[in-house]
């Protein structure tokens, strides 16, 4: 019982921080992100393991997981309200060219960001060069060039 | 709308349903979580969730000792009790009870310093501590919580009795 209680608490405490956060913090990765990253796995994995080092605990806890995982994903495609508060939803930056300021400032993106993105992904050298740049829902930037 | 429908074509081309004002009402309750986060933080460091810290701990003072016990603690984490005998030139020894509910609460790892015996009663265990020069001393219990919840007892010193209260997060 401890066992299906632990994870499923991990599991959604994990999904509300990380989605609270902001996917910006997902999106622009830099080394010491990733070690951030290791050490929330490293504390997540105290927590839900315990003392109990089984390997029936580990199985338990991998079909907990990835049953609520299996479930979300369901409740999300009946429900797209709830896909939009867990997932969240795209975020045009650049429309036909124009930035728009506010959405770069609310979602913690700088235009240096989508210039990054833009020479590393379509070889674009200026910002007149975009016509569309967007902040999809998994934290990556789109850009979409100008014909 | 269900996820298989197609997303609109904006007036700029792109094909996707923005939600704009819940983009937006998320971002004022993104903010407002890490005004919470910070309360969090700051409430951690005042001991509100166990683990060392002001609130984590409450001294109660009685006629015999001073008691130091964990009022917020964490399920299986460790704590510790101390127990401060105020000099009592009539006791040579001095006896800490130990109520049934507090074992049930916490499981005693150590004693400091051990007890010379230890009497088992039908409301809990009844430990004693030689103490010839009559003036007082500490004794330190480590403790790790065995559940989660709020819980009651009793810790006695010398006969007086002294309800307690510790709150075990999980």
């Amino acid at each position: 019982m401890e066992t299906v209680i632990r994870g499923a608490a991990i599991y959604f405490i994990l999904l509300i921080a990380l989605r609270l956060s902001g996917r910006r913090t997902v999106a622009q990765m830099t080394p010491f992100d990733l070690v951030l990253l290791l050490i929330i796995a490293e504390t997540t994995q105290q927590a839900l393991l315990g003392d109990d080092f089984s390997i029936i605990n580990a199985a338990l806890l991998i079909i907990v997981l990835f049953s609520l995982d299996i479930g979300l994903s369901y409740i999300k495609q009946w429900a797209p309200r709830v896909a939009r508060i867990i997932d969240g939803t795209p975020t045009v930056l650049i429309s036909d060219g124009k930035p728009d300021l506010r959405a770069f400032a609310r979602a913690r993106v700088s235009l240096d960001d989508v210039l990054t993105t833009a020479r590393v992904e379509q070889g674009l050298e200026q910002l007149t060069q975009i016509k569309s740049a967007v902040l999809e829902a998994d934290g990556a930037v789109s850009i979409i060039p100008k014909d | 709308m269900g996820s298989l429908e197609q997303p609109t074509v904006r007036e700029d081309g792109l094909q996707l349903d923005e939600h704009r004002r819940f983009q937006e009402r998320f971002w004022t309750i993104e903010r407002l979580a890490w005004c919470v986060f910070a309360l969090i933080i700051v409430a951690g460091l005042l001991g509100a969730f166990g683990s060392g810290g002001p609130l984590a701990t409450k001294v109660t003072v009685i006629d015999k000792a001073i008691v130091e016990h964990p009022r917020i603690g964490r399920w299986e984490g460790t704590d510790e009790m101390i127990v401060r005998f105020k000099s009592d030139p009539a006791a040579q020894t001095r006896s800490l009870f130990l109520s049934n509910t507090f074992s049930e609460v916490f499981q005693v790892e150590d004693i400091q310093p051990l007890p010379v015996r230890t009497v088992l009663e039908a409301s809990g265990q009844r430990l004693f501590f030689d103490n010839p020069g009559h003036d007082g001393g500490m004794v330190t219990l480590h403790l790790r919580a065995q559940s989660a919840g709020s819980a009651s007892f009793s810790v006695g010193i010398d006969g007086e009795l002294a309800s307690l209260s510790s709150f075990i997060f999980p």
